[in-house]
Formats: structure tokens, sequence, C-alpha cells
């Protein structure tokens, strides 16, 4: 046994350059797969994360109708508590559900600037800025300024969305907006802020500014359209979103959809099926690379007929013979699979510091679209053990073509050979 | 006999090519039935009193105004206390807007004037245009219909060619008697239905006939309507110098 897998090695080394080039072909498939699976497993993250902090929250009360209109922006059908006594006691309520960490009102609207070109259409925010700051990645994305204050006339906008409006930090702006009772409004505020990101809908779309003001400037007092609640993990949604529904159940409150970060999300059960499908190109990539293996040990077979032929009739067995070549295609696919491993962890290490951008490449989607054109692959010793299990178990299975064809010679016939 | 014939032939032929020319010249043409209509709807200044009530599926918003013309001119003050202080002026092409709590004035145009005002179902061209209908569009007569019991003349105008309007196509009921549009249906080039205006009330001012009472419903929105309801008009008032200034609305 230890002597056929030293024989494995050895011949290793007969033929170094195709050796070679068949385990730098297997690390090839290897690494692409650990670097794919990680730049999938970075989007989905990323996707998941973006929705859920300028999206969903982890759980989305709102009411029904608005849900319907949502694109609208419409001040119709705002969440204004149970029975319309006012958030407060609503936000109470649910901050008593077990696995709730936090509620977040959000109060969405409609808004345009007048400028002397155009009138650029963009989306009001109203929130928190304690709960924004601590919940979102807002605070590294303020680039300049700071987060707008409570009680005060005063904006945070996109660096994109300034400049459609030739504004800076510190300029005053008449933003017109449309009131819960369809009066057109026009009101100048201070821009204290202005952000960065790598997400089309902050930098182009969304202006912040304090949920308290948007309540009074809207006429919506104590409400808002949307509640977010936040667990301390998302796996624990499927857990708390029943207690959710069940305490608004009890308060007899059917106008609202209780919904999960899932439920919301066009692109997440995408990216999810994705990646399923990505699990079978990785095998394929793998078989991709296993041609140049099995084409090598072919080649060796036929190379090696004679020999073969003579340790066949010194004694060596067929499972002998099958557990040779197979051993040598093994150790190539542990050493091909190994550097490929290594490789790819090593290449996603570097990625997740610096991240790919695909700014350019995105600038056609839509700005609605919560996608982050900075994508950061995940490094995970997990994507990398994963990768090179796949490497060394197809290889190894691939090699029983040839191992096989070794073993089913003649001893006598294969001597004449050559 | 034969004389006598004669006389009686050339006496029905007169009577019939004198009822001939009576209808002849009697009928209004197209162009005169809107010219007539101008002459009641159309002014030279105007100074209203006037609300405007929204109804929005179950919901109903009312805002009263103050609305004053000139000629391409249009001013409008709100005073219902939740857009008190707010006003909206039309110079040519051009909205100009003011808002007591904004420290500048907001300027608007092109198609955004054909946005609703205020959430109704009036655009704001709507509300504010002042051309006469016959600058702006070329009428044609085809046919009469009833509008609540009153008898009008049906006629579709479109628009007269480089002329700036909201609304390709107008077919329009005109009041035979009064000389007031009864229903207006207002289309897009590519022949959709827009919108639908309805008088539901007309008063006599000054010795002209006038629409007091207008129902405007948006066929691009879903259960919507809005009434304008004239409460006080004056017709050919003096306007302050400067009514129609941007000094003038700070």
């Amino acid at each position: 046994m230890f002597f056929l897998s030293k024989l494995a090695f050895k011949n290793l080394f007969r033929s170094k350059s195709r050796t070679i080039v068949s385990m730098v072909a297997i690390a090839f498939a290897v690494m692409i797969v650990v670097f794919a699976k990680g730049l999938i497993e970075g989007m989905i993250d990323s996707v998941s994360a973006d929705h859920i902090h300028y999206n969903s929250g982890h759980i989305k009360v709102i009411d029904e109708d608005y849900y319907k209109r949502e694109r609208l922006l419409t001040l119709h059908y705002p969440v204004d508590g149970f029975d319309g006594q006012g958030l407060e006691e609503m936000i109470t309520a649910l901050e008593s559900v077990e696995g709730v960490e936090m509620v977040i009102p959000r109060l969405k609207f409609g808004a345009m600037v007048s400028t002397e070109e155009e009138l650029v259409a963009m989306n009001g925010w109203g929130v928190n800025p304690e709960q924004e700051l601590a919940f979102t990645d807002l605070e590294e994305f303020l680039v300049e300024g700071r987060m707008v204050a409570p009680g005060k006339q005063e904006v945070v906008m996109g660096t994109a969305l300034l400049k459609k409006i030739d504004c800076r930090v510190g300029d005053k702006v008449t933003i017109l907006f449309n009131t819960a009772f369809d009066s057109l409004r026009g009101i100048t505020f201070k821009i204290v802020g202005r952000m960065e990101s790598g997400l089309k809908i902050l930098n182009e779309i969304v202006f912040y500014l304090p949920l308290d003001e948007a309540q009074r400037l809207l006429y919506l007092d104590d409400q808002a359209t949307e509640l977010l609640l936040v667990t301390s993990d998302r796996k624990l949604v499927p857990e708390v979103l029943p207690k959710v529904k069940a305490l608004l159940a009890k308060q007899g409150e059917e106008r609202y959809l209780v919904l999960s970060y899932r439920e919301t999300s066009d692109l997440i059960p995408l990216m999810d099926l994705s990646a399923a499908i990505y699990n079978f190109i990785y095998i394929f990539l793998v078989l991709l690379s296993c041609v140049v293996v099995v084409n090598t040990m072919i080649m060796i077979v036929k190379e090696r007929t004679k020999e073969i032929g003579m340790m066949a009739a010194l004694g060596l067995e067929r499972k002998d013979l099958l557990q040779l070549f197979i051993t040598e295609g093994a150790i190539m696919g542990v050493l091909g699979s190994l550097g490929g491993a290594v490789a790819g962890h090593l290449i996603n290490s570097y990625l997740a510091g610096v991240g790919f951008d695909y700014g350019e490449s995105l600038s056609g989607i839509s700005s609605e679209v919560i996608f982050n054109t900075m994508i950061y692959p995940v490094s995970s010793i997990r994507n990398s053990i994963f990768a090179f299990a796949l490497g060394v178990i197809i290889v190894t299975l691939a090699c029983l073509i040839p191992a096989r064809r070794a073993a089913d010679l003649e001893p006598t016939e294969a001597m004449r050979e050559g | 006999m034969i004389v006598k014939k004669r006389l009686v032939v050339s006496v029905v032929s007169l009577i019939v090519v004198f009822i001939i020319a009576t209808l002849t010249f009697s009928a209004l043409t197209a162009e005169e039935i809107i010219k007539r209509r101008d002459d009641n709807e159309h002014y030279e200044t105007v100074r209203a009193e006037a609300e405007m009530v929204i109804l929005n599926r179950n919901r109903k918003i009312a805002k009263t105004m103050t609305t004053y013309g000139q000629g391409d001119n249009g001013l409008v003050i709100f005073s219902n206390p939740r857009d008190r202080g707010a006003k909206f002026l039309k110079r040519g092409d051009d909205l100009w807007m003011f808002f007591p709590e904004a420290e500048d004035l907001v300027k608007i145009s092109g198609h955004m004037l054909n946005q609703g005002m205020m959430g109704s179902d009036f655009s704001y061209q709507d509300m504010m245009e002042s051309d006469k209908l016959t600058d702006l569009y070329q009428f044609k007569l085809i046919g009469e219909a009833e509008i609540e019991d009153r008898p009008c003349y049906v006629l579709e105008g479109t628009a007269r060619e480089g002329k700036k309007v909201s609304y390709y196509r107008r077919k329009s009921w005109v009041d035979k008697e009064r000389f007031v549009g009864l229903k207006e249906e207002l289309y897009a080039r590519s022949g959709r239905l827009l919108k639908v205006m309805y008088v539901t009330k007309v008063e006599k001012f000054e010795g002209r006939w006038y629409p007091m009472v207008s129902v405007m419903e948006d066929k691009l929105r879903k259960d919507t309507r809005t009434e304008f309801i004239i409460k006080s008009i004056e017709f050919n008032p003096k306007l302050p110098a400067g009514t129609f200034t941007l000094e003038n609305l700070k």
C-alpha cells in the first residue's frame, strides 16, 4: 500500500512539466471557485444588508394600501398606531416583543427642487437621526458636515444630488413637496451634511431630514409611512415575525402588513437562486480542469504500457494498478487544489479589503434599486475548504477513467507494446 | 291662365329662396359659436373669490383662494388655513410660487404646468390659462346634443399649428342659448381622453353668462374629481399696478 503511494508520488516527477501543467489547471479552477464563491457571497451579503438598512429592516410594518402604492410615496396611508392613536404606543408595544431590539420609524415622501434648468425630483426621508446612525452605515457615508438634528429645518444629501441642484454643505435650499392634505408646500432647509456611498439611491435621490420636522411639515404628527423592526440577527426573523403578527392581530389591526426582509426584496431571492445555480457551475469548472489531468494520465498510461504489462506480469493485481494511477491523480488533485484554494483565499482576503467598484457598469440601473456599486468579496476558510474538497474529489474520480484503462491492459499484450 | 300660373310659381320660388336664405344666414358657424363663447368667458381683467373641493376616494379637501387674471398673466392667493399665504403667479409660460416658509421664489415651467394644482384635477395651466379658445384651436361643428336638458352645439377643436396647448384636441358642448361651455372632453395627441369637465352652474354677470361651478375629472387618475366653485367674480376691475410682478409675490 505504502509502496504504491510512494511509487505514484515518484512517478509524478518522471514528466515534471506535464505534472505541473495538470496541477496548474486544477489550481486555476479551484482558485476561480474560491473567488467566485466569495464574490457571490459578498454580493448577497451586501444586497441583504443594504436592503435591510435602507428599505425593510429585518421586519417591516406598513399599511396594506401604502404597500400597493409604495412607489408613489403616497401620504394617504400612514402607520398611525393602533386604531389611529399615534406611533408612540405602537412602538412601545412592538419593542416589547421578544427578539425585537429596535423599532425605527421612517416617513418617506416625494419632493422636488427647482433649479435654473430643471425640476429635480427627490425623496425625503424623515428619520430619527440617532437610530439611523446606530442601525445603518450612515456615519461612514457622511463625508462632510454632520447628520441632521431633531427639531431643526435641515437636510443631508448625497454628493450627486447636491451637484444636480448646484448646492453645497452650508447652503440653503427650498424644497417643494405635497403634504398629507395634498397642499404643495415650499420650505427652505439648511444643508448640513453630504453623503457619499456606493448606493445610487442615497447619492442621487434621497435627502434626510429630522422625523419630527417631516411630521410637522407634512401634517402627519406622530405618524410614519413605515416601521422597521430590528432583531439581533436576520436569521431570527422567522421566529420573531409570527410574534409581531400576533401582537397586531391582538390589537385588531388588519390594515397593517408585517413583512420579512425577504418578502420586500426582489433581488435577495434571485441572488439565493443564483448561488444555488453557481454551485453546479463550480462542479463543471473543476470538471473542465480535469480534462487536462485525464489527458495527461491517458498519455502516461500509453507511455507506460510496457511497464504496466511488466508490473502485472510480476504479480501486481488489477486493484493495485487502479490504486497506483488513482493515487497519482489524487496527489495532483490535492496539490493543485491546495495551491488554488490558498491562492483564491489570498485574492479574496485582498479584495475583501479594497472591494470591486461596479460604478460605471451599473450606471444604467434604476436609482430606486438598492444595490451597492462597491462589492466586497467574502474571504472565508469555509469557502476555501469547500473548493479544495471539490477539487480533490472530482479530480480523483476523473482519474478513474485512465486508471481503469491501465488496469484493464492484458500483461502479455502490454509487454509487446512499445 | 298661363300668366296666373307663372305668377304663382314665381311667388313660391321667391318664398323658397327667402326661407333658404334665412336659414343659411341664421345658422352659426363653429367660429361664430366659439367667438360668442369667448365673448362670455374671456375677460381683459378679472378678480374672483373661489373654492376648490378635491374629492379623492373618501377624502374631501377644500381650498379657498382669490384669483386675478389679465391677458397671459394670472395670480392665485390661497386663503384656507393649511395653504394660507401661498401665492402662484403665472407670467407667460412660467409659473412662480411663493410660500411663506420659503426664503426664495420657486419657478416651474414646461410640462410641470400640466401637473394637478394642489393635488386637484385642474392643472396649473387649466387654472391660469386665459387665452381665447379661438386663438388656440381650429373648431368645427360636429353636431348638436343636450346637456342637462339644455340644447347644445357640439364642436371639435384641434390645436392651431404652432400654438402651445395642454390638450391637442377638445370636444366642447356649448349652450345654444347662453353660449357657455357646459361640457368639455380634453384629449391628447394620441387620441387618449385626458380629462372631462362639466359645468354645473351658470350665472349671468354684467350681461354675460359665466360658469360658476365646474367639475373636472382627470381620467389618468382613479376615483378623483375636483369642483371649482366661484363665490364671487368681478369682470374688468382696475387691478393695482404691479399685481403680476415678482416683487408683489414676496
